[in-house]
C-alpha cells in the first residue's frame, strides 16, 4: 500500500519536504507510523505533532491498512 | 441569502478589512427577524518575545481539512444554538499586526444564543482546525506559534 504523506507548518522544516509518498508492504498502526518517520527524520522526536488519516484525526493505535493520504500537523494556531 | 447545508468557504487570502466586515452587517438589515448580533475578531498582537517585536503572522493550513473541520463545526453550532446566520472567515497568507485574521459573526432573536454561539465557534476554532502561523520579527526571523 502507499502511504501518500503530508507534512505542515513547522514539521517541513523538520522534513525538508511538504509530502512525499512511502510505499508500505505491511499493516501498521500510527504508533508505527511515528517510529519510522523518527527513524527517518529523527529530529522529529523533539516535535509535538498529530497525524490524521485520510483528513480525520486518529489516535496511535489506529490501523492504516490501505492507500490513504496522511497529514503530520504540529499545534494548531489558528485565529 | 445562506443556508443551513451549503458548504461555505472560509479562508480569504490576506487580511479582512473592516470594510468587509461594516459590509457583512449590512446586508443583515433585511433580515428583520434578527434581534441580535456578536461578532467575534482576530487580530495579529505585536507581541515582544526575547526582545523582538513581532511584525505580523503567515498563517498556512492543511486547507482540504481546514475547510471540512469548519464545515462541522458551523453544523454543530446550528443544531446546538437557535441562529439565524453565521458566518466565519479566516485568513492565509502574510498579516500584518494590527490587521483582522479571523472573523466570525453570529446572529440570532435574542442576544444570548447569538452571544453563546460565537464563544463556542472561536473556541471550536481555535483548538480543531488545522491552521498553522509563522510570527514574523522585524529582522525577518520567526518562530511557529502555538494556542494556548
Amino acid at each position: 500500500m502507499m502511504l501518500d504523506l503530508k507534512y505542515l507548518g513547522r514539521i517541513v522544516e523538520v522534513t525538508g519536504v511538504s509530502n512525499e509518498q512511502i510505499e508500505s508492504a505491511n499493516k501498521m498502526d500510527l504508533k508505527g507510523l511515528r517510529e519510522l518517520l523518527n527513524q527517518r527524520y529523527p529530529n522529529l522526536k523533539s516535535e509535538s505533532f498529530q497525524i490524521a488519516v485520510n483528513q480525520e484525526l486518529k489516535s496511535d493505535d489506529y490501523l492504516i491498512d490501505r492507500t490513504c493520504e496522511i497529514a503530520i500537523l504540529p499545534p494548531f494556531a489558528g485565529g | 441569502m445562506e443556508t443551513k447545508k451549503k458548504p461555505k468557504k472560509v479562508f480569504v487570502q490576506g487580511a479582512i478589512s473592516p470594510e468587509k466586515i461594516a459590509t457583512s452587517i449590512g446586508h443583515h438589515q433585511v433580515k428583520t427577524n434578527i434581534g441580535a448580533h456578536d461578532i467575534f475578531l482576530g487580530q495579529v498582537r505585536a507581541d515582544e518575545i526575547d526582545g523582538k517585536i513581532v511584525q505580523g503572522i503567515d498563517y498556512t493550513a492543511y486547507e482540504d481539512m481546514a475547510e471540512q473541520k469548519f464545515h462541522e463545526i458551523r453544523e454543530a453550532a446550528f443544531e446546538k444554538f437557535d441562529l439565524t446566520c453565521m458566518h466565519i472567515y479566516h485568513s492565509l497568507g502574510p498579516i500584518k499586526a494590527g490587521e483582522i485574521c479571523l472573523f466570525v459573526f453570529t446572529s440570532s432573536k435574542h442576544r444570548a444564543m447569538a452571544m453563546d454561539a460565537c464563544r463556542f465557534l472561536v473556541e471550536e476554532i481555535k483548538a480543531n482546525v488545522p491552521v498553522f502561523g509563522k510570527e514574523i520579527f522585524e529582522d525577518e526571523s520567526y518562530q511557529w506559534k502555538v494556542n494556548s
